[in-house]
């Protein structure tokens, strides 16, 4: 019987090392959490100077271990490239765990894809394809190279990702002759090793960091790019054979670079009929800054976007001319056209360059390429600048996009440029002003209101209506817009004012019904008066680990102005309540005027982002007001 | 999907007999100086033609066909304008572009003829498709757009949709099919589009047509079967004359099948599928269900699917080899594993009924899209390659639905598939539930708080988008995740103190409820109201879905799935006080067809001392809901959400 048992255990723990390699097990205990970890990652840039050209190759070696069921899932892989980036050679392959030994299975099939998704037509392109046999305890191998084929384009090389990255070196062998500097981002408190050689006429540069745990992500968190270790290396000159030649040196290189390829559009004729065009939209117009509205409207309405990215192209607007042909073109080419429609009628715009919210480097930070994707025309007068990006619809002229709030914009002036920076728009320029009418008939609501709406908030229901075809779904989008109290809220019958104006206000007046909101026992009326409770949404998660981004500051005002119903009088009513601090600040005020009663709620969220500390403070003000919300309403039979 | 079987020897007589005559595209052409107008500008867009003809023609021995779309569109809004300036045409590897044409006729009536050279080209080698694109230049708000092409490709007969009718208005709705006289064509109609009816006096070739001066538009209504209920045509090489052979029909497709999926395996194969047994961990003693469950569990656990159409992705071997398969793949595989543990089963092909209703009196290829197994001893289906499906439950949609079925018969030594439609019934809604126990007590030290007990049951379709899949969560998520889905949806502030899973097991599901057992302290539920408190009872439940309806229903409704909602309430009350509007509860409205309730919604109450148990249950027994019926529908649902807006008064005794 024992010899039995002792057999037994022998076989089963043979199967189990059987099963899994020594790898297995080692990061299975460390990383119980994981998908998979990668065991190597060696990337290999080589930098040569040679007749004052530069050539650029980056090699890269993944090794990854698969540590649950869901390898499989990892089962596809695809690598993009482009003109830039091409990449020049691709090996990839499965490593199966069979009776204690890794086994190789080569991937033999590579997909090439245009990659349609970005843009309607550009140069990027995917290679797509699958590793065999991928189960738990399996691995991968992948090594690639890329011929990086302009100089002002190395890209970041990362130190922590959202898995776990055991073996980590970068190496950069690179001409003496070649001035290199390395922005790093988020390194603080994050040891890695460095180490810098001369080996003949070239410096070897070599980072190495081992056992980095994972990166977590969580909803509306900026981008990765704040939170992942990373260096990103940049070419800031060389020496030439005649001379020292400047490549990104600061932001005047990189300046140099984009003013080389815009200088020499539009020079052509302009175009008669948009000679004409511009001089109908702005004949009548009083002030410099209402020609530059009229134009600025004009093609945000008419030139519709349509991406071309290919080369260089991904760079150089198009002429003024042909984007006025084609009626479309994308940011480059609006910037093109309103740049060109300005000196018609007179006026002076100024190109711009600028990264949307989800690129958090400044241009000191980095001076490359990466720091920027997006393009608009600047516009001052008296001091003060308007961002028009005429990619958008419904921008208000002193409203930039509001992807671009707060970050800085690399304005052309000729030769020379400013960096400036975008302001915030402040919560009282996006604004919804609610003013709503209340009835209490038996156990429901009947009513009317008047709903305002300013900036952004006007802007993302325009879009949401510019799909609409019928009466019948605009009905539908009001009704869950404009929702009071709960999901019975209907409106009856509506009527717009300023649908799709740039410049108004828009509102809509609507009455409405609510069912079975009232509660009536016996000689009592309740009602809970905060049919919106809308600092709610804001309440963030109390473990929350990153910070948290909005599109834009708001503010709420919603005045509910409720009958007392006839023959009843007021029992109750709350206190009038305001809680605030710095970033929100809600107030809830309740008045009886004759048989009516007023309750106001003002709310404002003065925030695009907040830290894990500033949610904190939300949180607890928007507790404040939850509690308050509960507050109730009583009218008692006379 | 299918081997095409030779088409020039099947289609293909003598090339003496045929007349030679020109293609119909060759003496087609737009109209050479536009003058377009619409009367009525208050639509935001109308299409002023829409013309489709194709062509089968022998040109030597090939047999192909020329495919050509007209369309002039006029565009009345930003928002037309950008939906429709960018053409993606169709095109492939063995297509070739004989003619296109595109050009924006404004307002003003200036034309601007887009230049060839603007037309791109996409590539995707996996999937083998190809691009030709395109962006019209010049479109303003009222300006017509206009384009042509024809395509020359590898014939497309064996049944083919065309959808005609959209989402606006049409003028001049056009088709056109032209064939050599030996190969009839068969066609049908479907929504509003007229008869496709011979042109008897085309001589040299046979030719079919309608033309339809307007069509209305069909507005899209939420939960409808949308492409399914526009007005298309199918048609289908029926007939060569020179043979008298019928080309279409399902019983060539039921042999096809059965050859190329029910092959004699080589050695090769044999000594592969051995090698998996070990793996399926399928006993003897298992029921043929078990064991399909088995082989169901273990493909899907272990085989990654690809869109990819590579060779080795079809090769039995190579599957499993390499553990990576396209569809046609894995259906080799779950027959091969069928046929090894002697699985009864069939193939069955058939259509998801949003898109297309599978029309049993119309045979065609073009109903035959997804792939089911049906078991004849447990009458239960698996779709192959639906990896968020199990077995027992393929697809909903697409079930409710007929389907061509194929089963193996033998006649002596000889093998062979033959063909039978038959309904895929909708699983009943017994099987799908969605099972809440809630126990609800008071702080004695402050009434607006509450301690609540939750145990949350699901089964069928409710437990499939996770049972199967619990271990695939990390272990440092799951907790979080299952909070978040399923106890913080009656409140998103309640503290869980204590969770329980049940049957996490990904191979319990189909056999046992995937269950939650949550405790839960929430300050949501009640508010105080002076010296009385008002407790959310409906919030218990969870958000309920409101229907409105603004205009009369036009198109049928159709849920995913049939299923009950099932829940009991025990309430604490606290003592000393009572519930003065117990009969708020009382709610039931009911659906009967033929003497059985199909929807219900039915909620009541008994109270034993200060015990209050609430019953509020749930059924939907059908899944489409023709529009006739809609208004007993919504009523059923919204009642739920009326449920959803209980609030009790406690007042002191």
């Amino acid at each position: 019987m024992k010899r039995i048992f002792f057999l037994l255990l022998f076989t089963l723990c043979f199967a189990i090392t059987a099963q899994n390699s020594k790898e297995y097990e080692k990061y299975k205990k460390l990383y119980p959490n994981a998908t998979f970890v990668r065991l190597q990652q060696e990337i290999i840039i080589k930098i040569k100077l040679k007749d004052d050209q530069i050539t650029i190759s980056k090699e890269v070696f993944e090794e990854d271990l698969y540590l649950n069921e869901s390898a499989n899932y990892n089962s596809k892989r695809s690598l993009s490239y482009n003109t830039f980036f091409d990449l020049e050679k691709i090996e990839a392959a499965s490593l199966d765990y069979q009776n204690g030994a890794f086994k190789e299975l080569p991937v033999k099939d590579f997909n090439k894809k245009n990659d349609l998704d970005d843009s309607f037509y550009d140069d990027s392109k995917t290679i797509n394809f699958l590793y065999p046999n991928l189960k738990k305890g399996s691995k991968t191998q992948l090594k690639y190279t890329y011929n990086i084929k302009n100089p002002r384009f190395l890209s970041a090389f990362y130190f922590g990702d959202f898995f776990p990255l055991i073996n980590n070196k970068i190496t950069i062998i690179s001409d003496k002759n070649i001035a290199l500097q390395f922005k790093e981002f988020n390194l603080e408190n994050y040891p890695i090793d460095f180490q810098k050689k001369k080996k003949g006429r070239n410096f070897i540069y070599t980072w190495t960091s081992v056992d980095k745990d994972d990166f977590d992500t969580e909803s509306n968190a900026p981008s990765y790019k704040t939170i992942l270790p990373h260096i990103v290396p940049l070419i800031a000159s060389y020496k030439g054979k005649e001379k020292e030649e400047n490549l990104l040196n600061g932001v005047k290189g990189l300046y140099n670079w984009y003013y080389s390829l815009v200088k020499d559009i539009n020079k052509d004729p302009n175009d008669q009929k948009l000679v004409n065009l511009v001089n109908e939209l702005t004949k009548d117009k009083a002030s410099d800054l209402e020609k530059v509205k009229a134009i600025y409207y004009w093609t945000q309405k008419n030139i519709k976007y349509i991406a071309f990215e290919y080369a260089l192209g991904g760079f150089i607007p198009r002429e003024a001319n042909d984007v006025f042909k084609k009626k479309y073109g994308d940011c480059k080419d609006n910037s093109s056209i309103l740049y060109q429609m300005l000196e018609i009628a007179g006026l002076k715009g100024n190109l711009t360059w600028i990264g949307t919210r989800a690129i958090p480097y400044t241009y000191t930070d980095l001076p490359t390429p990466a720091v920027d994707n997006h393009m608009i025309l600047s516009y001052e007068e008296n001091g003060k600048t308007y961002y028009l990006d005429a990619t958008g619809r419904y921008i208000q002229i002193d409203y930039p996009s509001s992807f671009i709030q707060s970050k800085e914009a690399l304005v052309s002036y000729g030769e020379d440029f400013k960096i400036k920076k975008v302001p915030v728009v402040p919560a009282n320029m996006n604004v919804i002003v609610d003013s709503t009418f209340i009835r209490i008939s038996d156990k429901d609501i009947v009513g009317n209101s008047t709903t305002k709406l300013t900036g952004y908030i006007k802007n993302d229901l325009f879009f949401e209506l510019e799909d609409l075809k019928k009466e019948s779904d605009i009905k539908d989008l009001y009704n869950r817009r404009f929702s009071k109290g709960n999901n019975k809220f209907l409106i009856n019958s509506f009527q717009e004012k300023n649908k799709y104006s740039y410049e108004n206000d828009f509102s809509v007046a609507y009455d409405f019904t609510i069912k079975s909101y009232i509660q009536k026992v016996g000689s009592e009326i309740f009602i809970n008066p905060h049919l919106n409770k809308v600092v709610s949404y804001f309440k963030t998660k109390k473990d929350r680990k990153h910070k948290i981004e909005y599109d834009y500051k708001k503010q709420y005002s919603y005045t509910n102005t409720i009958e007392i119903p006839e023959g009843y009088t007021v029992e109750y009513i709350p206190k009038s309540i305001t809680v605030k601090n710095d970033l929100i600040s809600v107030n809830l005020n309740y008045r009886k005027e004759g048989n009516k009663i007023i309750c106001q709620q003002e709310a404002v969220l003065d925030f695009i982002l907040l830290d894990v500390e500033q949610q904190k403070t939300v949180n607890d003000i928007i507790k404040k007001a939850e509690k308050a919300y509960k507050e109730i309403i009583i009218f008692k039979k006379k | 999907m299918f081997q095409k079987t030779t088409i020039a020897c099947l289609l293909f007589f003598s090339i003496t007999m045929l007349v030679k005559s020109q293609q119909f595209y060759m003496s087609y052409d737009w109209e050479p100086k536009p003058s377009y107008s619409i009367e009525d500008s208050s639509k935001d867009m109308v299409a002023l033609k829409d013309k489709i003809v194709t062509e089968f023609y022998f040109e030597g021995e090939n047999f192909v066909e020329y495919f050509m779309e007209h369309r002039i569109l006029w565009l009345n809004s930003d928002d037309r304008i950008e939906e429709y300036n960018k053409v993606y045409l169709p095109y492939s590897n063995n297509s070739k572009l004989e003619v296109n044409k595109a050009r924006v006729i404004k307002k003003n009536g200036e034309v601007i003829e887009l230049d060839e050279s603007k037309i791109l080209t996409a590539d995707d080698e996996e999937t083998g498709k190809k691009y030709k694109y395109f962006a019209f230049e010049g479109v303003e708000k009222g300006s017509f757009i206009e384009y042509y092409y024809v395509e020359k490709r590898s014939p497309s007969y064996q049944g083919r949709r065309l959808s005609f009718q959209a989402g606006f208005d049409k003028m001049n709705v056009e088709f056109d099919l032209f064939a050599p006289k030996n190969l009839v064509f068969d066609f049908k109609s479907y929504n509003s589009i007229p008869d496709v009816t011979r042109d008897t006096t085309s001589v040299d070739k046979l030719h079919w047509n309608f033309v339809l001066k307007n069509l209305k538009g069909v507005d899209k209504e939420s939960q409808s079967p949308y492409n399914a209920s526009r007005g298309f045509v199918i048609y289908k090489l029926d007939k060569n004359t020179y043979n008298n052979k019928t080309i279409t029909s399902y019983s060539n497709v039921a042999q096809n099948l059965y050859s190329f999926y029910y092959p004699t395996y080589e050695d090769e194969s044999n000594k592969l599928i051995d090698n998996l047994i070990p793996e399926l961990k399928i006993t003897d003693e298992m029921d043929e269900e078990a064991k399909a469950r088995k082989i169901d569990f273990y493909i899907k656990e272990n085989v990654f699917l690809s869109e990819a159409g590579n060779e080795n992705l079809k090769d039995l071997n190579s599957v499993i080899t390499n553990k990576i398969a396209n569809e046609t793949g894995l259906v080799k595989l779950y027959v091969a594993l069928f046929r090894k543990f002697n699985v009864q089963h069939e193939i069955v092909l058939t259509s998801d009924r949003l898109s297309i209703k599978f029309d049993k009196e119309f045979e065609a290829n073009n109903f035959l899209n997804d792939f089911l197994f049906y078991f004849p001893k447990s009458k239960k289906y698996l779709a192959p390659s639906k990896f968020e499906t199990r077995f027992g439950f393929p697809p909903p949609y697409n079930t409710d639905n007929y389907g061509l079925f194929i089963k193996e018969v033998k006649v002596g030594s000889y093998k062979s598939g033959v063909s039978k439609i038959k309904y895929i019934n909708a699983i009943e809604a017994e099987l799908s539930t969605d099972k809440m126990l809630i126990d609800v007590q008071f702080s004695k030290e402050d009434f607006t708080q509450n301690t609540i007990k939750l145990d949350r049951m699901m089964s069928g379709y409710y437990a499939m988008y996770i049972q199967p899949f619990t271990n695939l969560i990390p272990p440092d998520k799951k907790d979080e995740f299952l909070d978040a889905s399923f106890a913080k949806s009656l409140d998103k502030d309640a503290e869980v103190t204590k969770r329980t899973i049940i049957n996490e097991e990904p191979e319990l599901f189909g056999l046992k409820p995937f269950t939650l057992k949550f405790e839960i302290t929430s300050e949501s539920f009640v508010e105080k109201a002076g010296n009385k408190y008002l407790f959310k009872l409906g919030d218990l439940i969870g958000p309920q879905m409101e229907m409105y309806q603004e205009k009369k229903r036009v198109l049928p409704l159709e849920n995913e799935f049939n299923r009950s909602y099932l829940r009991t309430i025990t309430l604490h009350i606290p003592k000393g006080y009572t519930i003065t509007n117990l009969d708020d509860i009382n709610i039931k409205n009911v659906y009967r067809k033929k003497g059985k309730d199909i929807f219900v919604f039915d909620s009541y109450y008994k109270l034993e001392g200060n015990i209050l148990t609430v019953t509020a249950d749930e059924h939907y027994r059908e899944t489409i809901v023709a529009p006739e019926n809609y208004e007993e529908y919504r009523k059923v649902i919204n009642s739920a959400a009326d449920f959803n807006k209980i609030t009790l008064v406690l007042e002191k005794k």
